[in-house]
């Protein structure tokens, strides 16, 4: 200890006449006696804080000894103090300081995996059903091949998954059925946002009974009921909804194309809706009807066969079907569906027969 | 958490230093749960009143579960609960380099868990030494906070992950393996107990594993849906598993990444708890089946079938009208498994033909309130508000005598006691061909089937079917009548609690003796058949509820 307080003594005493130097007006000679006095001071002051570092921060050797030097030289007394300070806080509170956290890694490579993944599989969609319905292929094929019925559209994978909510396998089953569920439930939320859309324009345009019938106060209402024609069409359509829940969605869907007929008959394909709904429902008779009506607002001529050829091939008057499908244009100029319907029907013989007899 | 109900008669009879005879390991069911798996752990309990129980409760966190739903019998001695799904219990951040020794290890055992059949040995091996360092060398802080285990998560997504994500595919990993540390402080503070009862595989059942190995008692799988299986389903459905390959990478026949991982990850967990289980138990042979195939080991497997106490049930006849009530009933809880709403449509195709007809349903809907929303909200869609009532939970002995049909829409079952207690007072059913149903309604074997059938099984999701099948009973009185009969026979003869209580009473004698196998997994050998990879790597950005948990929202 004595040592320690001698050599405290020593360091100020160098320093204290390092500062007289300075005292007088200074020549080069007081201002060179100035720096080594100081020089040696910052020697012993640095060996002073040598004794007090933790050994942890004393390596390597030579560089944290310059660094104590360096500032008990270029910040005297300072310098030191805040150097102790913050190595005792390093020790004391080592999250305050701590750096290691923060490492640099290397940043990951693409991976020849990744590249990898793009390699399909030979499963088509074509095979898909044959593999569905093959009960000695491995559960797991079976498996994948119905995982990707999930990209496809509801109203062509419905009905297969359909047919597999019998299969065998629980595993399948319980897949179709998750699959089937999905698209069920995200119909019925539609059809309640559409329900609750009609609500609100039904009770705007009670608000405001006096309007003009014609405003805006219609449109909503006519928009919600033509969504809830549609969407209640396409849970028939899609084989979503069967036997009797199937003539539900249909007469539903009926209500609400006559409910949007009665407020705007020039809404954008809702003829054609109606037309489709009373032939699923076998109501043709009133189909032909709505289709003639559906003619005289312009309706496209070649929706208007599409229909009128289905309800004549119904009726099983096939002499009609062909007398409409000659009516059409070239079939260049038709969607492809039905162009290749108006083929069919334009040939004069199928092989040898002579379909007109 | 833990809650200790002393019951010092029957400790008396335990020898020193041992807390009770059962240790029930249950997932996501009694006592917080209602449903048939929560009823028939009530009935073991209250079935074997000379033994004591101490329950292990696993859930996935606190808020997703009520009240009790059972009074707990004096014999249930220790009850704690632990929830793998809240974020507590982290060990404080603290950078370190890992313990190499282990990571080493941990590459083994996912290779093993990648090639079981051909490293089996060695793996067998690695897996119990990994097993006992989850408290020590491996203990949470190397998965979570070591440059070993950066270095890892980063080399296995670069040599195995196709999903182009890293980010997904880190928390993926940091999320699967979470709950595994929960369990093994668990495994450190359950009370000292004779033998070991899991009701399923996945956490309860990996648990039950830890615990054999660490304690060296026996275990009891006791199955009632195969929980693997279970779980496959969600998984191949579920929405929140990230999937960020690219259009050209995407592969329709190929489930995503982090989906594989999630079902392998499970279907690992359960052909441990399989391997570590001296007696596997299912409700019916299909399962029993099936738990063969997820690699349980056939000479330890068996079935016991469910029972019910038909002397309480039985007395109901008496109080039944003299006419066929034309009132249906669905006794279930309001969950999606239930598919209420096929039931909910069938009652439309009826009402069309019968308008006075009367579907109720039965059964709490607070477990799963968005789907009751969307129930009441399709029953008004339906135009049906005349026609079905939601009724809550009921006692069925009120219940049973005022209806004229059980029906079961459920996609999935194992042994519904609904059926037999329905049976019990009088009631024929309706259900879907799921579990066992066929077997209930037609019979198992040629004397069973000479009773005929006591109502009637239709496909899934078949609303137009289940109304067929649901007005055919409740208009034909001779139809009725035959089925009602049939039920009673067949409940009477194969389905009673003394049946039932006599097979447990074996198993619980062989457990209660020791175990018959090794304690340890040094025999462990994954399914042999089917490749299996790393169970270990899955989640996604934000944690999501890790699936498994909600067993008795399953069956």
């Amino acid at each position: 200890m004595i040592v320690l307080w001698a050599k405290v003594a020593a360091a100020t005493s160098l320093e204290l006449a390092a500062l007289s130097m300075l005292t007088n007006t200074p020549t080069l000679a007081h201002l060179v006696s100035y720096f080594a006095l100081h020089a040696m001071a910052s020697t012993l002051v640095a060996f002073l804080a040598w004794a007090l570092l933790p050994n942890k921060y004393k390596q390597p050797i030579a560089p944290a000894y310059a660094l104590l030097w360096a500032f008990a030289f270029f910040i005297p007394a300072l310098g030191v103090t805040a150097l102790l300070l913050v190595v005792q806080i390093a020790r004391r509170f080592p999250r305050i300081l701590r750096t290691e956290r923060y490492v640099t890694v290397l940043m990951p490579e693409f991976s020849g995996v990744q590249r990898e993944a793009t390699e399909r599989s030979d499963i088509r969609a074509a095979d898909a059903r044959r593999i569905l319905k093959d009960t000695n292929l491995p559960l797991e094929t079976r498996l994948r091949v119905l995982v990707a019925l999930q990209v496809m559209q509801p109203k062509a994978a419905v009905p297969l998954l359909m047919g597999l909510l019998s299969d065998p396998s629980e595993d399948i089953r319980l897949l179709a059925y998750s699959m089937v569920d999905t698209w069920e439930k995200d119909l019925v939320q539609q059809i309640q946002r559409a329900d609750k859309a009609l609500a609100e324009a039904r009770q705007a345009a009670e608000k405001h009974p006096d309007e003009d019938a014609g405003n805006t106060l219609q449109t909503p209402m006519v928009n919600a009921l033509r969504r809830l024609a549609e969407l209640h069409w396409q849970q028939a359509d899609s084989g979503l909804a069967r036997g009797d829940l199937r003539r539900f969605a249909l007469e539903n869907a009926q209500k609400f194309c006559e409910q949007v007929l009665l407020l705007d008959a020039n809404v954008q394909g809702i003829w054609r809706l109606y037309a489709r709904v009373l032939i699923e429902l076998n109501q043709l008779e009133a189909a032909m009807r709505a289709i003639n009506l559906a003619r005289q607002l312009k309706m496209p001529a070649v929706e208007v066969w599409a229909l009128i050829g289905q309800i004549s091939f119904l009726q099983r008057d096939f002499d009609a079907v062909r007398a409409y499908a000659a009516e059409l244009p070239v079939d260049q100029l038709l969607p492809p569906s039905v162009a290749a319907t108006a083929a069919y029907w334009r040939r004069k013989s199928i092989g040898k027969m002579d379909i007109h007899v | 958490m833990s809650e200790k109900t002393p019951d010092p008669a029957a400790a008396r009879t335990l020898p020193a230093g041992i807390v009770a005879d059962v240790g029930l390991l249950l997932e996501g069911t009694y006592p917080y749960v209602s449903g048939g798996v929560s009823s028939w752990v009530h009935q073991i309990i209250n079935g074997f009143p000379e033994l004591t129980f101490a329950i292990c409760f696993l859930g996935s966190r606190k808020q997703d579960y009520g009240v009790k739903k059972f009074q707990l019998p004096a014999n249930v001695v220790h009850l704690e609960e632990h929830y793998l799904n809240e974020s507590s219990g982290a060990p404080p951040i603290a950078p370190q380099l890992g313990n190499l020794d282990m990571f080493e290890l941990n590459e083994e055992l996912h290779d093993y868990f990648r090639a079981p059949a051909a490293l089996a040995q060695r793996g067998a091996a690695v897996l119990e030494q990994m097993t006992n360092e989850l408290e020590g060398r491996m203990d949470r802080s190397q998965l979570l906070y070591t440059e070993a285990s950066w270095n890892y998560i980063t080399e296995q997504y670069q040599q195995r992950c196709t999903d182009p994500s890293f980010v997904d595919y880190f928390w993926t990993v940091r999320t699967m393996h979470t709950p595994i540390w929960v369990l093994s402080s668990i495994v450190e503070k359950f009370p000292p107990v004779r033998c070991y009862h899991s009701v399923s595989t996945g956490y309860a059942g990996f648990l039950g594993a830890l615990l054999k190995r660490r304690h060296g008692k026996s275990l009891i799988l006791s199955e009632h849906g195969i929980y693997t299986k279970e779980r496959r389903i969600d998984l191949y459905a579920a929405r929140w598993i990230a999937d960020n390959r690219t259009l050209l990478q995407r592969d329709p026949t190929q489930s995503g990444y982090f989906r594989t991982m999630w079902i392998r990850f499970f279907e690992a967990l359960g052909r441990m708890c399989y391997d570590a289980s001296d007696q596997i138990i299912a409700l019916y042979e299909a399962n029993r089946l099936r738990q063969v195939q997820d690699g349980a080991r056939a000479e330890r497997t068996s079935n016991i079938a469910n029972g019910i106490d038909v002397v309480k049930f039985g007395a109901l006849r008496a109080l039944r009208p003299q006419a066929i009530p034309p009132i249906m009933c669905l006794i279930g809880r309001v969950v999606p498994i239930k598919d209420i709403k096929t039931y909910i449509r069938a009652t439309r195709v009826m009402a069309s033909r019968q308008p006075d007809v009367q579907a109720w349903i039965a059964g709490p809907e607070e477990e799963s309130p968005d789907y009751a929303l969307e129930c009441h909200a399709l029953v008004k869609s339906l135009g049906l508000e005349n026609n079905v009532k939601f009724l809550g939970f009921q006692k069925l002995t009120d219940l049973l005598p005022q209806i004229g049909l059980v029906v079961l829409s459920s996609i999935s079952e194992a042994l519904p006691l609904v059926i037999l207690e329905g049976y019990a007072a009088g009631v024929p059913t309706v259900t879907t061909d799921v579990g066992s149903c066929r077997q209930l309604v037609y019979g198992l074997d040629d004397e069973d089937q000479l009773l005929g059938a006591s109502g009637a099984v239709v496909g899934i999701a078949d609303p137009q079917a289940l109304a067929e099948a649901a007005l055919h009973f409740l208009t034909d009185a001779a139809a009725w009548h035959a089925a009602a009969q049939a039920g009673i026979t067949r409940v009477e003869r194969y389905y009673t609690h003394p049946v039932m209580f006599g097979r447990y009473q074996t198993v619980y004698d062989r457990a209660l003796k020791g175990p018959s196998l090794t304690a340890n997994f040094s025999d462990f050998q994954p399914n042999r058949t089917s490749p299996s990879v790393c169970p270990v790597q899955v989640a996604t950005l934000t944690p999501p509820t890790p699936p498994g948990i909600d067993l008795d929202l399953v069956l």
